[in-house]
């Protein structure tokens, strides 16, 4: 709630006013998702890794060591350390999620993640999405539908969305929208870049059923 | 047509979306030097002492460099007016004072720190309408006033139209600054490959980059080259130089290579904005539904330095009147220096800020003749053989008739026309707007304009490969793609075998900058015109050819009068909004656009559908989000946290770009220009839907929650009264 004083007092009154409105209608849980989208699939926990100034952590499924990172978050440790530049900087305060990579099954912004976190942990960047013999249909399903202009969002942008479809392959445009409203886009206004999120959750969903055998 | 007209994919999506593409962050290596600028913070200030002992003394620093190692200080798109490091004065709080390099990004943070400097606090100015008063503090002392640049035009006799009209109506209206917030923060390398000072960032020019970086370091041009990494987005926003003389300067100074890094705070504080606009109209209709007199003055604040912002205030003075035939036109634009941060080119390029108002007022006569908003538009709106109020009929292809039915038919498919309070709570409202707008594409006023491209054909019998040369950023908006699809299409060959040399300006020939919509229409020309000429020479040794195409020329406007060519091609739109509005809150939530476009020809349509629904999100920001605050000079909201972005939550899913195609007579195969249009007319629509739904008219932009409150409370106080 932005504004002067005198707008954010009314403001609070007005909102109050609607939630209380909605209790006494008995609409108060309407719209709230019963199961919501958190953007993380289950990692196995694992035991801590004592720390001794070098970062031990897998990178897209190699081991990776790195010395002078103890001090700086997971997005410069990536970047300056491990050579990895697909995650990008945007704004340094986790509001525009280009960096967003995964941390133990989790979309996380890199950029406000201490590198020392990843110690003992397992990290996917863009760089590690696509496999060795194709790229996850997320990203073909952005290339088909022109979902990238200047691309600077997008490897923040397929993170959280291709986390989504790990978490809920079958999602509905509501949840895509919801998983990705942690990126900013300053080009696409975002319309193709959810009809890739669904594109994709149908060639995943299809890619999983069994083959209907036709008499 | 095989290939033109067809959504081609975009090589370079593959690279972008493995993460494999380089934008000049990713280009910096552990050996550079790096580079910390010493921004002023401060509004206005002469600098007394500049002691940079402490900083040279700390460990790891390689040298800092103030304005005394500038050869030319001077630097500007325009008008060369703004320092590369400042010598005396302080103009605005992201002025440049001092640059370290060290061998570290820590070490040149710290010494940065340690740079004294002091100053003596200069009075400010940081509103336009006083910055223009006799008697107003002096942002540049050689400038004998702060208006950087009066526009007029006149058309018919403004009193005389006041006068006769049956209906007038009056109306100030207020726009704020927009920041570009292209997501890649402004950065850079820069080395030496041999003789030649290379300088590898993002901008939207290579070649005029390279004419002030070489003007600044006294080099010949082609000493100087510029290279464009991957360009995270730009839209106006790298057409003012911002860390390249930087970059150059230090490079050619300790002759080492150097990066430069901004965050995004020094991006916001440091670069260009979109201008500021106070515009005051009076305009004037008949029962019958004639617009007859459209009297406008509009102020913008252009900021400490000259940036665009003349070029900037002629669109705006000439579209002060929309796109409409009107008999008497009087437009009165200034613009004016303040200890602002400067104000440039940004998407519309002045165009939004006036056809706010203009369409606005339309709406108002509307209302006020009890006529449909879009009934008024039909019977005043530019046909094809109509004279501008510069006095020239306007250049062939007025499509603006033709783009606002679609728009009128698409919104009655799409749109609800459920009454305002149809909806189950009586707090929240609904209603539509229309709007519509015009703006050029390509340069305006005689400043020169051509594009050059090279093409050139390899194999014996048949074409193997096609290089096209042809020095056209593609800042995200698709141009690489488009200018091959024209070059395959020319030349009768597989996209495939094509290939483009387009970042590199000693590699290929100027095609002026990616802006003013123009990129698919010049650059596009030229390639189909090159293409064409090298094909006759096909097969032989030398199948090639470089052509230069140049649109008609236009003119500078008479300074008394705006008489005057002002453009040589325009691009119409018309769009249609549906918005609730929580009459409590002040809050608006658009559900649905319509956006119609005649694009003459779409080459990609993909892309084309693109740029519209890229630009709505910005508009949407423009109209109600984007707010970027200022107080005595300091940019109070230099943070995303702060300056809020259209998430994907603020966007509606039912956004409808519709493509008309009706040819233009230059373009190639007949493309003219989308990228700008559908910030042009947006705000005003979506005023007009909020007017629809609460009866109160917003004339502030951003439409916050609070503005919006405040104009329904006038409302219902007029109610009660």
């Amino acid at each position: 709630m932005r504004g002067s004083a005198a707008y954010r007092r009314r403001a609070i009154a007005a909102t109050l006013e609607s939630a209380l409105e909605r209790i006494a209608d008995g609409t108060e849980a309407r719209g709230l998702e019963i199961a919501p989208v958190l953007l993380e699939t289950p990692a196995p926990s694992r035991p801590p890794k004592p720390f001794h100034g070098t970062i031990e952590t897998t990178i897209n499924g190699h081991l990776s060591r790195l010395h002078d990172a103890s001090h700086k978050s997971l997005l410069d440790a990536l970047r300056d350390e491990a050579g990895l530049t697909g995650a990008k900087e945007g704004c340094a305060e986790g509001e525009c999620g280009a960096c967003t990579v995964w941390l133990d099954g989790r979309a996380v912004m890199s950029c406000l993640v201490p590198a020392p976190q990843a110690h003992g942990g397992e990290v996917v960047t863009i760089e590690g999405l696509a496999s060795s013999v194709e790229l996850h249909p997320l990203q073909q399903a952005f290339i088909d539908n022109a979902a990238v202009q200047c691309g600077f969002c997008i490897p923040g942008m397929l993170m959280a969305g291709a986390k989504l479809l790990d978490e809920r392959p079958d999602c509905s445009l509501d949840e895509a929208q919801v998983a990705i409203s942690g990126n900013i886009c300053r080009c696409t206004g975002y319309k193709k870049i959810l009809a890739a999120m669904l594109d994709a959750s149908e060639a995943i969903v299809e890619r999983a059923e069994p083959l209907e055998v036709s008499a | 047509m095989r290939i033109v007209g067809q959504s081609i994919s975009r090589p370079d999506a593959l690279d972008k979306g493995t993460g494999a593409a380089k934008y000049p962050a990713d280009l910096v290596k552990p050996q550079m030097a790096h580079l910390k600028v010493v921004f002023a913070q401060r509004a206005h200030a002469r600098i007394g002492l500049l002691d940079t002992s402490a900083a040279l003394a700390h460990p790891g620093v390689i040298t800092v460099l103030t304005a005394q190692d500038v050869p030319y200080n001077r630097y500007g798109l325009v008008r060369d007016d703004q320092p590369v490091l400042c010598d005396r004065i302080v103009r605005y709080f992201g002025d440049r004072v001092a640059l370290v390099a060290a061998e570290t990004r820590e070490a040149a943070e710290a010494a940065a720190q340690l740079v004294r400097v002091e100053y003596e606090d200069l009075p400010v100015v940081t509103d336009a309408r006083a910055a223009m008063t006799p008697g107003s503090i002096l942002v540049h002392e050689g400038h004998g006033s702060n208006v950087l640049e009066h526009v007029r035009i006149r058309k018919g006799d403004i009193a005389a139209g006041l006068a006769a009209a049956d209906v007038v109506v009056e109306a100030t209206f207020e726009t704020s600054w927009q920041e570009h917030a292209y997501l890649q923060p402004d950065a850079g390398i820069a080395y030496y490959e041999g003789e030649a000072l290379v300088v590898e960032t993002a901008g939207q020019w290579l070649h005029e980059d390279r004419r002030q970086l070489a003007k600044m370091l006294d080099l010949d041009e082609a000493q100087v080259v510029v290279r464009y990494a991957k360009i995270g987005g730009a839209f106006g926003g790298r057409e003012d130089l911002s860390v390249a003389p930087l970059l150059a300067l230090a490079t050619w100074k300790i002759q080492r290579s150097t990066a430069l890094v901004w965050s995004r705070e020094e991006s916001i504080v440091a670069h260009h904005k979109r201008h500021p606009y106070l515009i005051c109209a009076k305009w004037g209709a008949m029962h019958d539904g004639r617009i007859v007199a459209a009297q406008t003055e509009l102020v913008s604040d252009g900021g400490a330095y000259a940036s665009t912002s003349a070029e900037v205030l002629k669109g705006s003075t000439l579209f002060a009147s929309g796109c409409y035939n009107i008999e008497h036109v009087a437009s009165d634009g200034y613009t004016v220096y303040t200890n602002n941060v400067p104000s440039g080119a940004f998407r519309g390029f002045g165009s939004p800020q006036a056809q706010f108002a203009a369409e606005s007022m339309v709406a108002r006569l509307a209302y006020a003749l009890d006529l449909d908003p879009a009934e008024l538009r039909r019977r005043n709106m530019y046909r094809e053989g109509d004279f501008e109020p510069t006095g020239q009929t306007l250049p062939a292809g007025v499509a603006a008739l033709p783009v606002l039915e679609r728009c009128v038919e698409e919104a009655r498919a799409h749109l609800r026309s459920a009454p305002p309070d149809s909806h189950p709570k009586p707090h929240v409202r609904r209603g539509v707007g229309i709007a519509s707008g015009i703006k050029n594409v390509g340069y305006s006023f005689g400043f020169p304009e051509q594009a050059t491209a090279t093409v050139e054909l390899h194999g014996t019998r048949e074409i193997e490969r096609a290089t096209l040369r042809i020095g056209a950023a593609d800042v995200g908006q698709g141009a690489h793609v488009v200018l091959r699809q024209i070059c395959a299409e020319a030349l009768g060959v597989a996209f495939e075998t094509v290939e483009i040399v387009a970042e590199d300006s000693a590699l290929s020939p100027d095609a002026g900058s990616a802006s003013a919509s123009r990129m698919t229409l010049m650059g596009g020309r030229a390639v189909k015109d090159a293409a064409e000429e090298a094909l006759q020479k096909f097969p032989g040794q030398d199948a090639k050819a470089t052509v230069q195409f140049r649109p008609p020329a236009t003119t500078p406007l008479d300074p008394l009068t705006g008489a005057g060519r002002p453009n040589y091609c325009y691009g119409y739109v018309s769009q249609a909004v549906e918005v609730e509005v929580d009459t409590r809150t002040g809050l608006v939530q658009i559900l649905k656009i319509v956006s119609v476009h005649d694009v003459g020809r779409a080459i990609n349509k993909q892309q084309v559908e693109g740029q519209i629904e890229g630009c709505l999100a910005q508009a949407v920001g423009y109209a109600l989000t984007e707010h970027l605050q200022c107080r005595d000079g300091k940019i109070l909201t230099p943070y995303f946290s702060t300056y809020l972005l259209p998430t994907t939550l603020d966007m509606p899913t039912d956004v409808y770009p519709i493509i008309l195609e009706s040819a233009d007579p230059h373009g190639p195969y007949g493309a003219r220009g989308v990228a700008e249009m559908p910030l042009v007319p947006f705000a005003a629509a979506v005023a007009s839907a909020i007017h629809a739904a609460t009866g109160a008219w917003v004339t502030q932009l951003p439409m916050t929650p609070e503005r919006v409150l405040n104009a329904i409370d006038a409302v219902r106080k007029t109610a009660l009264a």
